[in-house]
């Protein structure tokens, strides 16, 4: 069984169409690599999948390990074992990153039946995850994402990842905006995540990325529907010949 | 209001410093009353409910602790030693009505800085306060009114140079309440306002903050929640008579349910308060359908050499934030109380906050 499985998926946004038909498979343990020029409908797929308000599905199935998420509410995809790490990750002052965590982890923990997790343990794995991303553990007692930088907003990003290892990772250009080294770095985590018992469906613009987290497969998006699918060489090809070679 | 009570009010001997005869007074406050100013003010608020809490008997407030460097008495209005009250009778006629009426106020005096905090608590308490800080004194004074209680304060403040004022008032009771707070800056003196509070049957709330000398600074910080069918009308004034001087006011205000919050905020810079720098925000959410928010900003600015900003928005907690949250298996509810707190955090600093901010997630809860 896949884990997960779209079919034929249309949405629209403030009624514009924008997919138009995808489909795409991912099964446990592989990385996916959604590319494609802007406006392609990356991004739309993304928020879809995650369940983001006025992005409404007019037709098609997303399934999760094979039940059907696409009636459910964003936080019920959450705890199903859906992340979004965000291309724009707001800020929300007043908020700490700590607090914000451990009330995530706490939902999570709720949605599964399972206890929530020691405080102290939690902080401790916390810190150490923070320090593996070169965040500095001050930023922990923030408001969430005040202040950051947009690097660090991006790491932040993958320290919830790898905090809440979920079943899916979504990552919405996870690379914009960051510098060779913070690149390296997001990369490493997500690497780090990246398992068996998972999968990653990874958007981005460019191949860059792809020389740090190597996929397993390439899909090229062009209105709203993957129109070529290929190995990690097909990135190479793109950043050689641009997406009109494809589209 | 008509003329509830203005005599009936009023006792017989009336402190020297009014210059005005029992005979005179009701007039001169009745025309304060009516005047279109006061008018203004009083809009979403009606003055004969403040005017009847003033029918109460004054009793002096109780403080928890006498720190060393501070020193108290119950003294008669009429005192020479207080000063000169007059002024007011055009600007806020019911703290003077008060003041008449109660014939006593209590003076706190400090003359040096004082470490420990000053906390008073008011329950029914509702004799007028004068607190003065000498030059280069500092306190941290905290006034609770957190009984179930219909009561009214009045807090004089006199910060002379160089002295510091840190202020946290806590009102969580759920009577009606009137609060009245004047203070007057002299040169290089600081004055904090921690506001903290709920909405109540009645909550009326007025602040004028005059800056009277250059170089004094002062900074306003307001967090109220309002459940059901409470109510808050805050009305503050801060006032620039001198050059180069600051002042910074956030007011974050949530109204749920049907309850109705007010704020109307003026920032006043007379014609020689060159170099002043003043800001206002006002900040406000509503929780539900039927809940009422007037946020009223004003300027009025008499010189050039200023920078000014005034700025208030009513709307609904965040999408954005809520989605984010969602994102992270947080659900709706538990977000809204997440983001509510956090909104209302940014405004309940200084001494009680955590005690504030405590009873915000109760509310929420």
């Amino acid at each position: 069984m896949s884990l997960l499985s779209v079919s034929n998926l249309r949405a629209e946004v403030a009624g514009k169409a924008i997919l138009n038909g995808l489909n795409l498979e991912v099964q446990p343990g592989e990385v996916h690599a959604i590319m494609g020029p802007n406006g392609s409908g990356k991004s739309t797929l993304a928020n879809v999948l995650a369940g983001r308000p006025g992005y409404e599905v007019i037709d098609g199935d997303i399934r999760l390990d094979g039940s059907d998420i696409g009636e459910l509410e964003p936080h019920e995809r959450a705890h199903a074992g859906v992340f979004l790490a965000f291309q724009y990750p707001v800020e929300i002052p007043g908020v700490s990153n700590m607090e914000f965590l451990k009330a995530s982890a706490d939902s999570l923990a709720h949605a599964r039946g399972e206890d929530q997790p020691n405080a102290a343990a939690f902080i401790k794995q916390v810190r150490e995850l923070a320090a593996s991303l070169d965040l500095n553990p001050e930023f922990l007692k923030r408001g969430v994402n005040e202040g950051f930088s947009g690097g660090e907003k991006k790491r932040n990003e993958i320290l919830q990842l790898l905090l809440l290892n979920p079943r899916l990772a979504v990552l919405d250009e996870t690379d914009s905006g960051l510098d060779i080294d913070a690149l390296q770095v997001v990369a490493e985590g997500v690497n780090t995540y990246r398992g068996e018992e998972n999968g990653v469906v990874l958007i981005t613009h460019y191949q860059r990325l792809l020389d740090y987290i190597v996929p397993d497969y390439v899909h090229v998006l062009s209105e709203g529907r993957i129109v070529q699918s290929g190995d990690k060489n097909l990135a190479l090809k793109l950043e050689e010949k641009g997406y009109a070679w494809v589209t | 209001m008509g003329d509830l009570s203005l005599t009936a009010l009023l006792p017989s001997s009336l402190p020297s410093w009014l210059g005005l005869s029992a005979a005179e007074l009701p007039d001169a406050l009745q025309q304060s009353l009516d005047s279109k100013s006061h008018r203004e003010r009083w809009k979403y608020t009606k003055p004969g409910l403040v005017l009847e809490l003033l029918e109460t008997a004054g009793a002096a407030p109780q403080w928890r602790n006498l720190p060393d460097g501070v020193a108290t008495a119950v003294v008669a209005t009429d005192s020479a030693d207080v000063g000169d009250f007059a002024p007011h009778v055009a600007t806020a006629p019911e703290a003077i009505l008060n003041l008449c009426r109660q014939q006593q106020l209590l003076v706190i005096d400090v003359d040096q800085p004082v470490a420990e905090p000053m906390v008073i608590e008011y329950g029914e308490s509702s004799l007028p306060v004068l607190l003065r800080l000498s030059s280069n004194a500092e306190l941290t004074l905290v006034e609770l009114t957190n009984a179930d209680v219909d009561v009214h304060q009045s807090l004089w403040v006199e910060l002379q140079p160089g002295s510091h004022l840190n202020h946290t008032r806590q009102a969580f009771g759920g009577g009606s309440h009137w609060q009245h707070l004047y203070v007057h800056q002299a040169r290089d003196s600081h004055y904090t306002l921690h506001n903290h509070c709920a909405g109540a049957a009645l909550r009326r709330q007025d602040v004028h903050i005059v800056s009277a000398a250059e170089g004094s600074d002062t900074t306003i910080m307001s967090a109220a929640f309002l459940p059901e069918r409470t109510h808050l009308d805050l009305q503050l004034t801060m006032e620039h008579r001198a050059p180069r001087a600051t002042s910074r006011q956030r007011i974050h205000n949530i109204a749920a349910d049907r309850a109705k919050a007010t704020c109307n905020g003026r920032i006043h810079i007379h014609a020689n308060a060159a170099g002043v720098d003043a800001e206002l925000n006002n900040r406000n959410l509503t929780l539900g359908d039927s809940a009422v928010i007037n946020s009223k900003p004003e300027l009025e600015i008499y010189t050039d050499d200023v920078k000014c900003a005034h700025g208030a928005t009513v709307g609904q907690l965040d999408a954005d934030h809520l989605f984010y949250c969602a994102g992270r298996g947080i659900d709706a509810l538990h977000a809204r109380r997440l983001l509510s707190q956090a909104f209302l955090a940014t405004c309940a600093q200084g001494p009680r906050a955590e005690d504030s901010q405590s009873r915000f997630a109760e509310y929420l809860t």
